[in-house]
């Protein structure tokens, strides 16, 4: 079996990886059109202003479009499906979407639109060790 | 007079044998097509001076100047080789127009050669484990499949936000099949219910089989010409009335402002702006399908119906087939005669506004309206008979 990707952290998303590695979700805020993007870019796409700066988020928000992939599209998650894609809004920053997998939801289907999830952090051990963002539907 | 600089119309289509299976090289497909289009049209290689082509560039088609060596063309005044970001084959096409209206060349040969292997291109990851630049925010958590997980998240939205319902989806899937039944050219005739349909394999739950199109090894090709050579061909001339591009803000995929219909509806505003007609002047429409939700979204973006109006509108699917009020994709579609990514919409709406289409011709259609792809790719032409 192929080993899993992980994130390598670049001069961009470096804080974001950083960020997360202290159990905190950050969104990429933009300061001169105050809208905050994900993932983090260099200028921010809306308006084009340089140096977005990562803001810490509460790591709550709402499922804004989810699917359950049943047929591997990468070879190192052929014993993972079924599993949950989803794109989360963060409710402290809803114009943003983060995608995740939704973790310890049944996966006989996919998880609705507006359903209330969290943050963890799954931890990436041995090289290249990363936390990586993962929601879970609340109470779930 | 068109939306465009000079009068610019389409002169001859033509097709390879279209096959989902068998031995084939991408040189013999091209050529075959491009033959085909050029004796439609009748135009020999001398008179070629501009060829464009679309591709992933995995070994699917031949360059352009690869094209120019095939067929013998003497020159190219033009040639553009536009890989994989554009509004799929359509691309070529409008690349063209835009070439012939601005005076570059007179004549522009354009084509779209796929196979089922480069098909797969971005669908399988088997790549090494370190996930950099945009697939770091990806690739862990095992999305692939290039836009498919996106496109049945797009599915579950559309009905969550602006309701209707899956079975929405279906009536394109199985209007495909009703009119690929007319086209002795599409792969996949046999009729298709829409149990059938909610029958297939889920794919990424919301997204089914057979909302997604039909891969094959096969080609298309078009010639463009400015209208007054045009009248000079064989065929009446089919003029590009108007053509569009669209991005939407944020421009992505997934992250684009716009999740649902992407830059569909930019283009089509942008489009009807410079069309000397109106969408209640369509008489056809060939609408990409690559997913059933991107017809969906063009038949919407292109006010065709309101949007989230496509439930009621379909009138369970009898507006759209044989004989209803909007033929919307009378060769099948992708979903039915195949994955010729995107050109063989605009060759389909040329042999529609020329009468050729026998069993499936929509009488008197003189307007034809063609889209491609979505997202931040989409594009669109208006097309009418001279
Ligand atoms: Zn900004």
């Amino acid at each position: 079996m192929t080993a899993r990707p992980r994130p390598v952290p670049d001069p961009t998303s470096g804080a974001y990886w950083a960020a997360a590695g202290r159990g905190e979700l950050t969104v990429a805020q933009c300061d001169a059109c105050g809208r905050a993007h994900h993932p983090p870019e260099p200028a921010c796409p809306a308006c084009g202003a340089d140096g977005p700066r990562p803001r810490v988020v509460s790591g709550r928000g709402t499922v804004f479009a989810a699917c359950v992939v049943r047929q591997a599209f990468d070879a190192a998650f052929a014993d993972a499906v079924p599993y949950h894609l989803a794109l989360v809004a963060p409710d402290d920053a809803p114009e943003v979407r983060i995608l995740t997998n939704l973790l310890g939801a049944d996966a006989a289907e996919p998880v609705p639109v507006g359903t209330p999830v969290e943050v963890g952090f799954e931890r990436l051990d041995g090289p290249g060790a990363v936390a990586l963002p993962q929601f879970r539907v609340v109470g779930g | 007079m068109s939306g465009l600089a000079r009068d610019v119309a389409v002169a001859g289509v033509g097709y390879s044998t279209v096959a989902r299976a068998g031995d084939f090289d991408v040189r013999t497909l091209t050529r075959a097509a491009c033959t085909a289009a050029m004796a439609d049209a009748g135009v020999g290689p001398a008179d070629i001076d501009g060829i464009v082509e679309y591709q992933f560039g995995q070994g699917d088609a031949p360059s352009a100047v690869g094209a120019q060596r095939l067929l013998g063309i003497p020159d190219l005044a033009m040639f553009n080789d536009l890989m994989g970001t554009g509004p799929s084959g359509l691309s070529s096409a409008l690349d063209a127009a835009m070439a012939i209206a601005a005076g570059v060349c007179e004549t522009v040969l354009v084509y779209r050669c796929i196979t089922r292997a480069s098909g797969h291109t971005g669908a399988v990851r088997t790549g090494p484990p370190e996930a950099r630049g945009a697939l770091q925010f990806a690739a862990p958590y095992g999305y692939g499949g290039g836009i498919i997980p996106a496109m049945a998240m797009k599915k579950q939205r559309r009905v969550a936000e602006l309701g209707g319902s899956y079975a929405d989806y279906g009536r394109i899937a199985v209007n495909a099949r009703r009119w690929a039944a007319l086209n002795e050219r599409a792969v996949l005739r046999e009729p298709l219910t829409l149990d059938d349909y909610f029958a297939a394999r889920p794919v990424a739950d919301p997204l089914l089989l057979l909302d997604c199109d039909y891969p094959v090894n096969g080609a298309c090709a078009v010639v463009l010409t400015s209208r007054e050579r045009a009248r000079d061909l064989r065929h009446v001339p089919v003029v590009v009335d108007a053509l569009a591009y669209g991005t939407g803000a944020g421009a992505d995929w997934l992250y684009g402002d716009d999740f649902l219909f992407g830059g569909t509806i930019p283009c089509a505003q942008r489009l009807w702006a410079k069309a000397s007609v109106g969408p209640a002047d369509v008489d056809v429409a060939e609408l990409y399908d690559g997913f059933t939700h991107i017809t969906i979204s063009w038949i919407e973006a292109l006010g065709l119906c309101g949007i989230g109006e496509f439930h009621d509108w379909v009138d369970d699917g009898d507006r759209i087939g044989p004989g209803g009020a909007l033929p919307v994709n009378t060769s099948g579609g992708q979903l039915a005669e195949g994955r010729l990514h995107g050109l063989a919409f605009l060759a389909e709406a040329v042999q529609q506004l020329r009468g050729e289409c026998g069993a499936r011709q929509v009488p008197g259609a003189e307007v034809a309206v063609v889209a491609n792809a979505h997202g931040p790719q989409s594009g669109a032409m208006v097309l009418v008979r001279d």
